[in-house]
């Protein structure tokens, strides 16, 4: 302490080192680093050594297990984006009748009413008909293509000349899963309670009947 | 001037750097009277905002005055206010000093403080009335920035200038974390008001952007401006060099390199991609590594100094303690970015964090650096110690029971909203921490009503001055300092 | 080159260097993000914000209720923000892309808005809450926001927006009414909910099942369009 003054001014804060010696003294600190003793280690380079590579290998253990795949669109890092995108993209059944149900309030609600139960001698009923009920293929089929009257549903003849039009044509373009979700509706809707309809299916009765150009008859469409 | 100019007659003894704290003393008194004000009004708004969390029935009628705007006004005034006003004078001083420049120009300097406090001015009473962007810690109307801006490069490039033409031939470490405060604050604020306000990105980049800042703005203006100040100050006062004085430039470009990354640990389980957050974390426990560094210079310079100056040394207390809550301040942002999934990011905790910086990092350095370079300043002694020592006692008693109270209570908050407590319960054991938050906040401000009214006393005080001008100049500011020891 | 100049440099790319890799890649990666067109829908998601919430929005800046209120679910084992019913899943980046200024909070002195258009109750009360917290929510410590409403005389049919007499205090003769500010900004609050769940967020962001869970009966519709 030789250097502060033996009297203490806490309101003038004496300066213990000129700012010139500060620089001059540190700038030679700085070119010649302090070397250890012959035999002896400069235990506090090694030290910061080892604590510096300590935390690397941390953060590095913890990006892996954190990055999310580096994906924009991974906002929880403890999952496993490859793992979650090995997944697909699953809907339950309960998720596709909602769906289905938005799609037939705006297309098919107009004809076969909000109850299913169509128009008399103009519009078939769904509820409890055998066509919606029966073949998974024949009912994918009108749907895609369009049936032409005459037809029976639920021993009642239709003979108008109404058409259900084709919903994989314009203005419709129904996707596969679209028809799938609207059927799986209408399966479990009206008091029907049949199976969904899986997208699956309609892709492949798509490919089967790709080549099909007007709408289906009754007789074309066998029940079974 | 004159009295000054006449001390400075070829018989009169030369203090040391006299000429150089000549050339800014105008410049650092004006930027210190402001940034002073600021610090009055800052501390009455976040008063006011302490009460109203706890009493919502306070002053609710004046809709300028409601929390949302009253918080963020408090906000404003104290970072840019306070503390870009205090940093910019001290820093002006510093350089000035270790670069022994005497610079032409303080008028300019003047000019651009006074833009400068125009632009804040006009900023806080517009969150005020209402044109507040609620973005956290960028709250002021976008209008005024490029104002805020000319004025602050106006000061900054002067500060550069002194580095430039200063004859001094070695730059010391306080001059490299002034480059880089100096540097970085318009870099981060330009960029993120162009990215927020003037073209905005899209979705939830706004809150990465904002996050950038926020962190940057206290890890790379604040932190280094009160580095800066104790680098110097502590081999000042000591009259010992730094210890380990070799790695301070590993800690030094380390907490560069780390620093403008850590802010996206800001927004852990926030929806930003998990990479980024991830990133965040990774930068906030890097910086451990200079921290270490750091603490090593400054605690070792302090400990081979002798306990018993801390003592006596009432800067070398407020410096000390600024460098206990850096160390602090880094730890608990490293211990927060591991807080994945829990609340701890979204409770009082996290804010407290912030205010450890703001005020316990920043502020206690700056008020230790303005109790040493205002004698040196102005030629006077402080009038009073016992006002310099009450400060201390007001700001470390204030703040380190909100700091605990705000810390302890954000624990709490975060486990109860992460256990699913019901919201009510949790509002009600949040309560007492607020209000012992409101009773620190009540201690600081008479703390700086205590440093406010010292410091008006010592610069412009006329009987002070009347009878400072009949005695001679302190033989202190007039000696020539002794050597610093070689050995460390 | 002198020191000065390696440390501006220096301090010049650390910076870059954070810029770029925190905010430009993730500008160039999901600041791009679209809205989501739904086939089965026939609409995009996020909704197009209606005018009159985009402006509650900006009383909501302007009153400064992000302070105190975030708007970001959080999923995640330790959080309870679900089962608070803050919403029916995490918040994802998607949802924020319609919004003029993000603000999703950093402090949870309230709940969370995110999804309060769900919860909310009818406008009247949501008027009665921010004029008196306290009336609707006994412990509240939300400010009251009585500057949102104007005390006037009832001239001919009362107001239907007006509070309710029983619960405010009023003269007589007179009536609460809200005042613009405050329509707008019971708009978008009542209008805060992110309903739509993004298939291709959800195929990221759901851990996968534990072996031996049953899975229930799924299919796998076509992947969703870039």
């Amino acid at each position: 302490m030789s250097s502060i003054p033996s009297h203490y001014d806490p309101c003038l804060e004496p300066a213990a080192a000129s700012d010139d010696s500060i620089q001059r003294v540190h700038g030679r600190l700085l070119s010649d680093k302090p070397q250890p003793e012959p035999g002896g280690f400069a235990y506090g380079p090694l030290m910061l050594l080892g604590f510096m590579s300590g935390l690397i290998l941390f953060c590095c253990i913890y990006l892996v297990h954190n990055r999310g795949g580096f994906d924009p669109l991974v906002y929880n890092g403890h999952i496993d984006p490859k793992a979650a995108s090995g997944l697909p993209v699953e809907l339950t059944v309960p998720e596709m009748i909602a769906k289905g149900q938005s799609l037939y309030s705006v297309t098919c609600i107009q004809c076969h009413g909000a109850a299913g139960l169509g128009q008399p001698g103009a519009f078939p009923p769904l509820a409890g008909s055998d066509w919606v009920n029966g073949s998974e293929e024949r009912v994918v089929r009108v749907v895609l293509h369009g049936l032409k009257d005459p037809i029976t549903v639920k021993g009642e003849q239709f003979t108008s000349s109404n058409k259900m039009p084709a919903l994989a044509n314009p203005p419709y373009t129904y996707k596969d899963t679209q028809i799938s979700y609207v059927l799986t509706y209408v399966r479990q809707a009206f008091g029907n309670t049949s199976g969904p309809i899986m997208p699956a299916k309609v892709t492949e009765i798509r490919a089967a009947s790709a080549d099909r150009k007007s709408e289906w008859t009754q007789a074309e469409l066998p029940a079974n | 001037m004159s009295a000054y100019q006449q001390q400075l007659s070829p018989a009169a003894p030369v203090a040391e750097s006299g000429p150089a704290d000549a050339a800014v003393r105008w410049p650092v008194l004006f930027l210190l009277a402001s940034s002073i004000l600021w610090l009055l009004a800052g501390s009455v708004l976040a008063l006011i905002a302490a009460i109203k969390l706890h009493t919502p029935g306070f002053l609710a009628d004046c809709e300028f005055l409601t929390y949302g705007r009253v918080h963020p006004a408090a906000l404003n005034a104290f970072a840019y206010g306070w503390g870009v006003n205090a940093g910019l004078a001290v820093a002006l001083w510093l350089m000035a000093r270790l670069s022994r420049a005497t610079l032409p120009g303080g008028g300019l300097l003047i000019v651009a403080g006074a833009f400068w406090n125009l632009g804040v001015k006009l900023g806080v009473l517009g969150i005020l009335a209402g044109w507040s962007t609620s973005v956290p810690w960028l709250e002021m109307p976008h209008q005024v920035v490029p104002l805020l801006l000319v004025a602050y490069a106006l000061a900054a490039a002067w500060v550069v200038g002194a580095l430039r033409h200063g004859s001094s031939p070695r730059l010391y470490v306080s001059q490299w974390w002034l480059l880089v405060a100096l540097f970085s604050f318009p870099w981060l604020w330009a960029t993120a008001e162009a990215m927020l306000f003037f073209g905005p990105v899209r979705g939830t980049v706004q809150a990465i952007v904002a996050a950038w800042f926020a962190h940057g703005f206290l890890l790379l203006w604040f932190t280094p401006v009160a580095l800066a100040i104790m680098y110097y100050l502590l081999p000042k006062l000591l009259g010992k060099p730094i210890r380990a004085y070799h790695l301070a430039s590993f800690g030094f470009w380390a907490y560069v390199a780390c620093a403008g990354w850590a802010g996206a640990s800001r927004l852990l389980g926030a929806p930003v991609p998990a990479w980024t957050q991830a990133a965040g974390t990774v930068a906030s426990l890097m910086l451990l590594a200079p921290l270490g560094v750091i603490a090593v210079n400054l605690f070792g310079t302090l400990f081979n100094g002798g306990m018993a100056a801390l003592a006596r040394s009432n800067v070398l207390r407020f410096v000390g303690m600024a460098a206990l809550f850096f160390v602090l301040a880094l730890l608990r942002y490293a211990m927060m970015s591991l807080g994945a999934g829990t609340a701890i990011q979204l409770s009082w905790f996290a804010a407290a964090s912030d205010y450890v910086v703001l005020y316990g990092v920043f502020s206690f350095a700056v008020f230790g650096a303005v109790y040493y370079l205002m004698p040196r300043l102005v030629r006077r002694a402080w009038p009073y110690a016992s006002l310099i020592h009450a400060h201390f006692v007001c700001s470390a008693l204030g703040f380190i029971l909100a700091g605990v109270a705000l810390s302890l209570g954000g624990l709490k908050q975060a486990a109860e909203l992460s256990r699913g407590v019901p919201f009510a319960e949790v509002t009600a054991h949040t309560m007492p921490a607020l209000q012992l938050a409101t009773v620190g906040g009540l201690i600081l401000l008479v703390g700086h009503l205590v440093f406010a009214f010292h410091f008006v006393k010592l610069a412009f005080c006329p009987c002070v001055r009347a009878r400072a001008a009949a005695a001679p100049v302190p033989a202190e500011l007039l000696r020539t300092a002794p050597e610093l020891e070689a050995a460390s | 080159m002198n020191r000065a100049t390696v440390i501006f440099f220096g301090a010049f790319f650390a910076l870059t260097l954070s810029w770029a890799g925190l905010l430009l890649s993730n500008v160039r990666s999901y600041g791009v993000l679209a809205p989501y067109f739904d086939d089965t829908e026939n609409k995009a998601y996020p909704s197009q914000v209606p005018g009159l919430a985009a402006r509650g929005a900006q009383v909501y800046a302007d009153l400064g209720c992000a302070y105190c209120h975030t708007q970001q679910v959080r999923g995640g084992e330790p959080s309870a923000d679900l089962a608070r019913k803050w919403g029916g899943r995490e918040s994802y980046g998607r949802d924020y892309i319609r919004e003029e200024r993000v603000l999703l909070g950093d402090l949870r002195v309230g709940p969370d808005l995110r999804n309060f258009g769900v919860r909310a109750p009818a406008a009247a009360e949501l008027y009665l809450h921010l004029y008196s917290p306290t009336t609707v929510v006994p412990g509240s410590t939300m400010p009251a926001h009585r500057f949102l409403f104007a005390t006037r005389q009832i001239a001919g049919q009362p107001s239907p927006f007006a509070l309710d007499r029983a619960k405010v205090a009023v003269p007589a003769g007179s009536e609460v009414v809200p005042t613009e500010r405050a329509q707008v900004l019971v708009a978008y609050l009542m209008g805060l909910h992110d309903g739509y769940d993004y298939p291709e967020e959800k195929q990221k962001n759901t851990p996968p099942k534990k072996a031996g869970e049953k899975k229930p009966e799924t299919h796998t519709p076509e992947a969703p369009k870039k």
